[in-house]
């Protein structure tokens, strides 16, 4: 049986052999309903919000992948209403490191970075204040956080020292900027960008660490942020170390054979009920391809039937019904047209090994075990999403972690709150002073443990 | 089995004492160092070069792999040493100024000792002069270097450029790979060479050195 191929964003702009592609899809404002059908994680573990403030207050959370508006009622201590969007920047670079060579390259690429995040974040902030019903003079507050490199792009500083060694920012930020220096329309506000521990552990995860209470806690703490940079960060009141690791971009369902991001007609979760695989397809439907929770999901089973072995190596000799053939290599059938080869576990293993080796060397440098982990805090959208079993059962998360609290959108919720609480801006600079950066490339250590974490 | 299967396959389960055992005993008998190297160990070695093209074994099988054959090769050392060994070429490898990956580099070096080929590893952060000056007064035929960021590539132009400069271009080819290394950026740079993983780029290292 022919089908329509599915897009797994793989191509240039345009240029996609795809009916239905999904990045164009992002860029063209026509194609609403695939923004609909692809969920964007706003939520986050709020904590108890300070009131005493009058008037409303804008946080904002700039991804690489996606922007979220956060509307206030300061009085009240209420969000009132968000606004997400894809990041109006992805169609100039995918990934930071894109971003970075899009600036170095063109004679205007900043000012096109520039200028596509604030139109962007205008008219996500107008439509949040037309549906509150409030004027954009009304909001007195307002906190930006994102990457090192997403603040940049927006106070309009050049990211290109960050790309090449030794990795320098032009500033870690921690600043207020008045809202018509950055252009955005917030005639009363002034804006104040999170401060950023260096240029791959930035605001954003400054602000998360704010808001699950690392700095106040006397036990020892690990933030997660898995995705296709999984930053990393571990300590206490009394230090903290943090960490970036390429994982690349298998977790987001890129470069995998049937892989797709997590909207409509992906598999996001794979389960086994009397012998038979049972797939669960977002929005109903047939499955038109995996994203990474359901390929998380669907390795780890074919892990515990065996037919994956510790190596990560399809084993044709258990002769599962499962093992087909594709292209005259094995690979594994999931549901029908959706399959796994022998690539794309390779792919996930790089990928998670990345993550779990880069969590083991900060343990190291902390000198502690992972048995001295109180609370692991999974932050972003795929810690959300993903089963922990099947995490833990293909080595992304250590079996040895004892509490695993997901926070989802920890970076919105810690900018939330430092609308409210003056303190939190202080809190924010003591984390980012407390910080020291652990430099994995070329660490012997973490190269040792990126290979021993390989095997599933 | 002879001896060079036996070595050859103990070499691909990544099983260094027992590859040591049967070399101290081999070399007890007087066989050749020479034969239990290229016939023994570096084709145990090349088969798993083949088959993590193929997808079939991957990065950390490689590495136990590797380790058996380097324990082979310690122990043939000083027979070797003895014995007039030729270098079938010479290559200078190195990840690129500004960029300080290098896993992938690691095994490339392993895949190019595995042919049999002398590697002179510069490490990280190398810039374009380093390549070609060390290339030069070693008289190697090959520099290849590796990049992982996007934002590093560029250096591989100035390698060719500095190639260029040095008027070496003849004798000396550029190879280019990394995970954002492409066939068209290499046309582009004009480089000679680019190959998408480690085992293709020790083949067509010795091909050039032949």
């Amino acid at each position: 049986m022919e089908k329509e191929p599915v897009c797994r964003g793989e191509c240039l702009f345009g240029k996609c052999p795809h009916k239905r592609c999904i990045k164009f899809a992002q860029r063209n404002a026509e194609a609403k309903d695939l923004r609909a059908e692809m969920e964007i994680l706003t939520e986050g573990i709020m904590p108890v919000l300070k009131t005493g403030r009058h008037g409303f207050g804008i946080a904002v959370d700039i991804g690489t992948t996606t922007v979220v508006v956060y509307l206030y009622r300061l009085d009240e201590a209420k969000c009132v209403c968000v606004k997400s969007r894809i990041n109006a920047q992805a169609s100039l670079g995918l990934d930071v490191i894109s971003r970075i060579k899009f600036c170095a390259d063109h004679e205007d690429g900043l000012q096109k970075m520039n200028r596509a995040i604030v139109r962007e974040l205008d008219s996500l902030i107008g439509e949040a204040a037309e549906e509150t019903g409030i004027k954009t003079s009304d909001v007195s507050e307002c906190v930006i956080t994102g990457n090192t490199t997403m603040l940049h792009l927006l106070a309009g500083l050049s990211p290109v020292s960050m790309g090449t060694l030794p990795f320098e920012p032009a500033s870690k930020f921690g600043i207020s900027i008045s809202a018509k220096e950055i252009g955005l329309d917030l005639p009363g506000a002034d804006c104040y960008l999170t401060p950023c521990m260096s240029a791959f552990v930035g605001g954003d995860i400054t602000s998360a660490l704010l808001a699950t209470g690392f700095v106040h806690s006397d036990d020892i703490c690990l933030l997660m942020d898995i995705g296709t940079n999984g930053e990393v960060a571990i300590g206490n009141s009394d230090f903290i170390l943090s960490t970036s690791t390429a994982a690349g971009p298998a977790f987001e369902g890129a470069q995998i054979s049937c892989g797709m991001a997590g909207v409509k007609g992906a598999v996001n979760s794979v389960d086994v009920l009397q012998g038979k695989l049972q797939v669960h397809v977002i929005g109903g439907g047939a499955p038109q391809g995996l994203c990474g929770s359901g390929l998380l999901d669907a390795v780890a089973l074919m892990c515990n039937a065996g037919v994956i072995d510790e190596t990560g190596r399809i084993a044709e000799e258990t002769k599962s019904r499962y093992i087909i053939e594709k292209e005259g290599e094995p690979a594994l059938l999931i549901a029908e047209n959706v399959f796994i080869t022998q690539k794309d576990i390779r792919e996930l293993q790089t990928a998670k090994a990345a993550i779990a080796a880069g969590v083991l060397s900060l343990v190291k440098e902390a000198d502690l075990e992972v048995g001295d982990i109180k609370r692991v805090y999974l932050a972003g959208g795929f810690g959300n999403y993903m089963n922990q079993q099947s995490a833990m059962r293909i080595g992304l998360l250590s079996k040895d972690f004892r509490e695993i609290i997901s926070v989802g959108n920890a970076a919105g919720a810690g900018a939330g709150m430092a609308l409210f609480d003056d303190e939190c801006e202080k809190d924010m600079k003591h984390i980012c002073s407390l910080g020291k950066h652990v430099e994995l490339g070329s660490n012997p250590y973490f190269m040792e443990k990126y290979v021993e974490c390989m095997y599933f | 089995m002879s001896v060079y299967e036996d070595l050859s396959t103990l070499v691909q389960q990544g099983r260094a004492n027992n590859v040591k055992e049967i070399i101290a005993a081999e070399l007890e008998k007087g066989t050749n160092a020479q034969d239990l190297l290229q016939d023994g160990l570096l084709v145990g070695m090349s088969i798993i070069g083949e088959k993590f093209k193929n997808n079939q074994v991957y990065v950390p099988e490689v590495l136990i792999a590797a380790r058996a054959m380097q324990a082979g090769i310690d122990s043939l050392a000083g027979a070797l040493a003895s014995e007039k060994v030729e270098s079938k070429g010479k290559v200078v490898l190195g990840t690129v100024k500004g960029d300080l990956h290098d896993i992938g580099k690691n095994l490339v070096k392993i895949m190019l000792e595995s042919k049999g080929l002398e590697v002179i590893d510069l490490g990280v952060d190398v810039s374009a002069e380093k390549f070609v000056d060390t290339a030069i007064a070693e008289g190697a035929q090959v520099i290849a270097c590796s990049a992982l960021l996007t934002t590093t590539m560029a250096v591989m132009k100035e390698v060719v450029d500095e190639v260029n400069a040095k008027g070496v271009k003849d004798k000396i080819k550029v190879m280019v790979g990394g995970a954002p290394v492409t066939e068209d950026f290499k046309n582009k740079i004009g480089a000679d060479y680019y190959t998408a993983d480690a085992s293709s780029a020790s083949d067509v290292a010795l091909q050039i050195c032949q």
